[in-house]
Order: C-alpha cells, then structure tokens, then sequence
C-alpha cells in the first residue's frame, strides 16, 4: 500500500498504529449481546464526572485560586467541583465493584484491571493536592497533618503538602495529566482487547459461555 | 458571601458510634448509597434486552 | 448435566474470543447523555447543599484567642523542645524521625526544608521589631547566656505558664519566678504576633513573592489553635478524622481504609505509626493492582456469584437456545449440548 515500504517510520507508525486499532474497533458502534446490565455505565458515568470536574476546574484555575472565596459564583463553581469530584469517587467504586464480580481481568485484560487501578490511586492523589489547594481552615488542617505521613516516607523531601504553590500546580497540571492518560490507556485496553465476555457456568460447560454457537445454528446475521 | 444553598450543611455532622467505629452520618449515606446503587445496577432489568441481534460485520 | 470447576487457565483462554451475536450501540451518545446526567446532578447538588468554606486561622488569631498557648508554643521553638524542632527531615536533625527496623526512610532523603525554630520562630521576628529597645536588649542578654541559664529560664517559664492567668489585653500573667529575659522577649513577640506582623514576618522573610507556607503552617500546627478547631469539626485523626470534612459535608470516603489503621492497636500508640501505615497501604495497594494474578482473591467472584445476576439475559439465552426444540426427533440423552445436528463432537 505505501510506495515507499517500510522504511519511513511515520508510515510503519500509522500502519502500526491502524492495526492494532481499526477505526471500527476504536469506535464500534455495536457491542456483545451480554451487555445488558445497568453496571455496564458505570465507566462512562465516572468518564463524565472527570469531564465535569476538569470543566469546573479549569473555570477555577481560569479565576485564579482566591476567586471562589469571595463571589457568589466562584463559590457556586467550587461547588460544582467538589459534588463532581464526590460524583467520579461514588460511580469510579461502583464500575470497580461491577469489573471485580465479573472478573474483567480474564482472556488477556490484566492490564486494563492495572491501569484502572492505579487510574483510582492516582485519582486520589489527585484529590488530596485539591483539598490542600484549597486556602481555608480545611486545607491547613490535612496540610498539617498528611504532612506526617508524607515526611515518615521520605516524600516529604520533594512533595511538601504546606507549599501552596507546589500543590496547586500538582492539581491544576500534573496530576490531571497522569490521570488523563491513564484513563486514555484504560479506554484503548478496552477498545483492543472488547468487553470481557461473561463467565462460564459450570452447568453449561465453557464453550457455551463464550457464545460459540453450540447447535450447529448459525450466528444471526441481521437485525 | 456565597449564594446561599438550600439545605445548610455548615453545622456540626452527626455521627454513628460502635467500639471504635466513628463515622458521620453523612459519609455512611455516601457508603450506604453506593451499596444500593450497586444492588440496583445489577438487580434492575436493562431495557431493550431482545435476543435478536446483529452480529459484528 | 455436567457440572465442574473451571481453571484460570480455561477461563482466560474462554475470554478471549466472542463469536455471539452483538446488538447496535451508540457509544458517543451515551457519553455526550452521561456527560449531561453528571453535570445535572452535581448542579442539583450544588443548588441544594453549595460547598463548605471555613476560614482559615491566621497567627494574629491564635495569639489573641489563645495566647498562654501561643506563648508556650514559641517558647518551646525558643528552647527546641517544640514538636518541629524534634521532627527531624526534612525540617531538621532532631530526634524523632519514624523507623520501621534497620529502614530509616524519612532520614534517608535529608533535610530539604531547613527550619531553625529559635531563629525562624523567635531572633528573626523579634529583630524585625523597630521601637522596642527592651526586646532587644532582653534578646541579647538572652543569646548571651550560657545554654545552662537559657534552659533554666525556658522550663520554669513554660512550667509557669501551664497556671497563667489572662493578663490585660490578651497577654499573659505567670506567678513571679525565675525566668530572665524571656517574658520580656515573648510578650513583644505575642504583641507582634496579636498585630498580624507574625503572619506577614514567617511568610516573606525570604523574600517578596510567596507561595510557600511551610514556616507559619508549622508554627500553627505546633501549637493548639488548628488542634481545636479540627477536634470541634472531628477531624482528629482518632476521630476517624482523614474521611472527614468541615460541618455536615460528606468527605474523603474511600480515604476509609487509611484512615481504619490509625483508631487500632498497635498503630494508635506507636510513635512510627505513620510510616508503618504508608507501609501497609503500600502493600495493599500494589495488591490491589495485581489482584488478577492473586490466587484466591482473582477467585471471589466465582465463589461470590453476582455474576449470575448480571449476565442473566445471556444465560436464559443459552439455556433457551441448548434445550432440545419440541419439534426434534427424540433427542441423544442427557448434555446440556444435545439437539441436533451436533457438528462438532468435540465441544465442551
């Protein structure tokens, strides 16, 4: 297909880069039959959240940090921020809840259960430099008390939580740039390696659950 | 100033003691809540659950 | 009916292929409908209940609302007893950095943060201090003295100051005693501090453009102001006070299992509790990112089965689809595969 083969890397890239994920791959537009539980929206639910809170965020970071202390809508925003943040913990728990009981890591998606893993460990993180930005009684009191933790660890050498300036840049930056990509990776795991399909019951045998046609009928081929 | 919220929830939290567990009401009707959403995601039927479909081409 | 437990290995090899039928999905719009959902529900969620904002306490109030513990506080930064000046790294070498055993982590990343308290805390405040020729002279004559007499000064001054009494105006009466140059010193310092000059002093005194809060944070958080105000809101950390936030808001939540350590024993007496907590949290947390190749834990949810309930369509299906039609000939006995034709013999 490409005239000049496989020498240039921008090609082997985009050919590399199509194989592994076909544009009806990256975005299907139907998905396994089994699919049919209210769990199942729990991962666009908590995408939604972070969409929410980087949205309301960005308004914040846009007012610079005093803002919302002493308007009305800066407060109203800060609000939002904090209900959204509430919101991406509450529906993150639940997906987590949903992919352990259905075991999402079989067939070859370990690293999806990793990467949305350390998404939620990195999302508290994430957190924790948002409450010590905060500038009001709350954010001196974690300060100084994860400061402890932190200093038992040696961390505290290089992430000093009573350094306004340090912790703000972590929030608005840094953190929200790891959690972005690593929720990213999570997504394309998902799109790579599809949706788990469910597990066997032990009195239909293993084939069956795979949904391997098992009577010689044929898949359906139209809606 | 802040545009006043409807409920005020800037007073002292109630809290639910047992032994050493020591937890705000308002924290137990987070965790209790995402037990009862989690129950009701899996519990509720999905609409649209027809065994008639199409097969990826 | 057969009926037996599967390996991993069977398991995994299973979900890798699905040949069964799909159904359309329209991905975007469900993204762009949840994305409308979420942002609807923290709106409503703002509308009723807004955010809290508690103001933060500042050294010219602790000093006012609270100056016999001021006063002890910046003794104890004067004399080197005070919590900061035994903390050790990153602050300064003192005594009480956390171990676990032969694994000294918090020394082993150094002092990156040097406080000295009695210059940062006291010297330097006192001599930005103009007009005052008492507190001067009472600083020298203090810096001047041998460690022996500083020493006997500062703990029968702090021991005095346990029985103070309100003094006129926010400042403190202790019973007469032996203490030298030091109440001189302080009670400049308190009235520095009950100015608001404190605040502005521990802050810049580097230089013009701030963001770093670690000196007036420290000097706050060794005293009982933040301590009050955190047990009034229940935030101690034996009041479960990590998941916690200020009035009636929900907090920290999934901060519950941190949190947890530090109300039992051994760690709620042990003075290396924090490292050895960051430890276990550690531990558990690596864990959890590797459940799937945990034996056992990877194995819950198959001896849990809420995946029965959720994939429940899709059984009834199978069932529906494997039991023999009414209009078969009779049937091959027994298997939950049978009804012909049965091209592949070899099938589970």
């Amino acid at each position: 297909m490409s005239a000049q083969g496989s020498r240039s890397w921008t090609v082997r890239l985009r050919e590399a880069a199509v194989r592994a994920m076909p544009p009806e791959r990256l975005l299907p537009d139907g998905q396994p039959a089994y699919m049919s539980s209210w769990i199942y929206i729990f991962g666009v639910l908590t995408i939604a959240a972070l969409v929410v809170i980087i949205f309301s965020g960005t308004i914040l970071g846009l007012k610079g940090p005093a803002w919302w202390h002493y308007t009305g809508i800066g407060h109203f925003f800060n609000s939002i921020h904090l209900w959204a943040v509430e919101l991406f913990f509450f529906f993150m728990v639940v997906h987590l809840w949903g992919k352990f009981f259905m075991a999402s890591w079989r067939g070859g998606r370990a690293r999806t259960w990793m990467s949305g893993a350390i998404a939620f460990l990195i999302s508290i993180a994430a957190a924790f430099t948002g409450y010590v930005s905060q500038q009001n009684f709350d954010s001196q009191w974690i300060a100084t008390q994860a400061k402890d933790g932190l200093n038992s660890t040696g961390i505290g050498a290089f992430f000093n939580v009573l350094n306004f300036g340090q912790m703000y840049t972590y929030h608005v930056l840094l953190l929200p740039v790891v959690v972005i990509a690593l929720v990213s990776v999570h997504i394309l795991l998902v799109r790579r390696t599809g949706i788990v399909p469910p597990l066997p019951l032990p009195e239909l045998g293993i084939h069956q659950a795979a949904g391997e046609p098992h009577d010689g009928a044929a898949a359906e081929s139209v809606a | 100033m802040s545009l006043a919220a409807i409920v005020n929830l800037n007073h002292p939290a109630s809290y639910v003691h047992w032994h050493f567990f020591d937890m705000s009401v308002s924290n137990l009707v987070v965790i209790v809540l995402m037990i009862v959403v989690f129950a009701l995601a899996i519990a509720l039927p999905f609409p649209g659950s027809r065994r008639r479909g199409r097969s990826e081409p | 009916m057969r009926r037996r437990r599967f390996s991993n290995a069977e398991l995994n090899e299973a979900a890798r292929h699905y040949d069964g039928p799909y159904k359309p999905y329209d991905l975007i719009k469900e993204l762009c409908i949840a994305t409308v959902v979420v942002a609807a529900l923290a709106l409503l969620l703002t509308i009723f209940f807004s955010s809290p904002d508690d103001r933060p306490s500042t050294i010219a109030q602790w000093s006012r609302q609270m100056p016999a513990d001021f006063v002890t506080t910046a003794v104890s930064e004067l004399d080197g007893q005070s919590v900061v000046a035994q903390y050790g790294p990153p602050y300064d070498n003192g005594p009480n950095a956390q171990i676990v055993w032969f694994i000294h982590l918090q020394n082993w990343l150094g002092v990156s943060h040097p406080i000295n308290t009695a210059e940062d805390y006291v010297y330097e405040p006192l001599a930005s201090i103009t007009g005052d020729p008492a507190a001067r002279a009472a600083t020298a004559a203090y810096r001047a003295a041998s460690a022996k007499s500083q020493t006997a000064w500062t703990t029968n001054y702090t021991n005095a100051l346990a029985k103070a009494t309100a003094g006129p105006g926010d400042t403190v009466k202790v019973a007469p005693g032996d203490y030298g140059p030091v109440p001189t010193m302080m009670g400049a310092l308190l009235a520095l501090a009950q100015a608001g000059g404190l605040d502005g002093d521990l802050l810049t005194s580097s230089q013009f453009y701030q963001t770093d809060y670690t000196k007036p944070l420290l000097f706050m958080a060794d005293g009982g102001l933040l301590a009050a105000r955190a047990q009034q809101q229940h935030l101690l950390g034996s009041q479960w006070g990590m998941m916690n936030e200020t009035g009636s808001y929900p907090g920290q939540v999934w901060l519950w299992l941190y949190t947890f350590w530090y109300q039992i024993a051994p760690f709620n007496s042990s003075p290396n509790a924090d490292v050895l907590i960051m430890m276990i949290m550690g531990f558990l947390s690596v864990c959890f990112i590797l459940i799937p190749f945990i034996p056992g834990v990877r194995d819950i949810p198959r001896w849990v089965p809420l995946y029965r309930l959720i994939w429940r369509d899709h059984y009834r299906e199978l069932r529906r689809t494997a039991a023999p039609r009414p209009t078969d000939a009779a049937a091959p006995g027994g298997g939950g595969g049978g009804g012909p034709p049965a091209p592949d013999p070899a099938a589970g």
